[in-house]
């Protein structure tokens, strides 16, 4: 009814809703590949998985073009100044994947050198399990986080609650 | 060699020529192993360092020299008190030691004298311990210690919230002779199928 009944090519929407459905079809990911999960990210974006099919492909190698942070390893504590640097050049509003068990947790590496989950250094949105993850496990934390990004206020804040992607 | 009191070592599994030379000798020695045309170890192939807990000198660097005139490899063992753990650098002689004595600094704690850059290199500077040595614990002793860096905040959460510090570290008790797999023969391990 109202307008979109008098002029059918028009279609109303809230603006929020516009803007969020902007938003999480044109994700450009920050690639932090660490170690092994590194692969199975790449694999993701190639032809047969095809992350392109849910907008997040543009893969960006500068932190300064990117929204969504995919940390794809072990994060070791000499690498954790670097990488947290990397994701405050990162402008707002950002995200953080944090693909695998090592990224997640720490994983099987609980010693001295490994950082037990980069949440230790920068809030994270979506935990994937999986040692490394499939690339399809990757695409569903990808589709979790369009499915927050679509809930988002306008200005980028909304409260930080993670998923967990198994 | 035995001029400079090297010791000639059994062969080992590998089947490599190896000696053990004191540290007083060993910035001689290498020098002539490179520079001697009789010798001529152009390559310096890697420096390691390796702990023995209970033996005087504690620890050892390990360095494997290639001549590639000659085509032969040959290993040199020189042992670094645990009281004075410093050695000389011979970077001067191979560049290649370079970032291999960074490494054997950074785990072992064994100084290299004369190195142009002694700093850490795989573990964050001001680090306080060098956990290769088998007394360290594997799980680390204290990693909040690495949460805050100079002139800027890093971390966001206390590690102690889901680990007490310290609660769930296993130390190694060297009392009972040196860890397997690792033990220098070490006479202290209990026989077989004694109680
Ligand atoms: S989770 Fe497994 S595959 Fe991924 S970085 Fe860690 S060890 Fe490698």
């Amino acid at each position: 009814m109202g307008v979109e009944e008098k002029f059918p090519e028009v279609v109303t929407a809230r603006l929020t809703d516009l803007v969020g459905w902007a938003r999480k079809n044109s994700l450009w990911p920050m690639p932090l590949g660490l170690s092994c999960c590194a692969i199975e990210m790449m694999a993701t974006v190639g032809p047969r998985f095809d992350l392109s099919r849910f907008g997040a492909e543009v893969f960006r190698f500068s932190p300064r073009q990117s929204d969504v942070m995919i940390v794809a390893g072990t994060l070791s504590w000499k690498m954790a100044g670097v990488a947290r640097r990397i994701y405050d050049q990162m402008p707002d509003p950002k995200w953080v994947i944090a693909m695998g068990v090592c990224a997640s947790s720490g994983g099987l590496y609980r010693n001295y050198a490994v950082v037990p989950g980069v949440d230790r250094i920068m809030p994270v949105d979506v935990y994937t399990m999986g040692c490394p993850p499939r690339p399809d496990t990757l695409i569903r934390a990808v589709m979790e986080l369009q499915k927050k990004i679509a809930e988002l206020a306008i200005d980028g804040r909304r409260p930080r609650e993670p998923v967990l992607v198994q | 060699m035995t001029a400079l009191g090297a010791e000639v070592l059994p062969s080992t599994q590998d089947g490599l020529a190896a000696f053990r030379v004191g540290r007083d000798a060993w910035p001689q020695l290498a020098q002539a192993m490179k520079r001697d045309p009789q010798l001529a170890f152009e390559l310096l192939v890697d420096v390691a360092g390796a702990d023995f807990p209970r033996r005087r000198p504690r620890f050892e660097v390990v360095y494997h020299l290639w001549s590639l005139t000659f085509n032969r490899l040959v290993r040199v063992k020189v042992g670094v008190p645990e009281e004075d753990p410093q050695i000389a650098s011979v970077v001067e002689l191979w560049g290649s030691a370079d970032w291999h004595e960074r490494e054997t600094f950074d785990l072992f704690g064994i100084r290299f004298a004369g190195h142009p850059d002694l700093r850490r290199i795989l573990l964050p500077d001001g680090y306080p311990w060098h956990p290769l040595r088998k007394d360290f614990p594997v799980e680390g002793i204290d990693n909040s210690i690495c949460y805050v860096r100079e002139g800027g905040v890093l971390m966001t959460r206390e590690l102690a919230v889901d680990r007490p510090a310290g609660a769930d570290r296993t130390p190694v008790d060297l009392s009972r002779g040196d860890p397997a797999g690792f033990s220098d023969g070490a006479p202290t391990l209990p026989e077989e199928g004694a109680k």
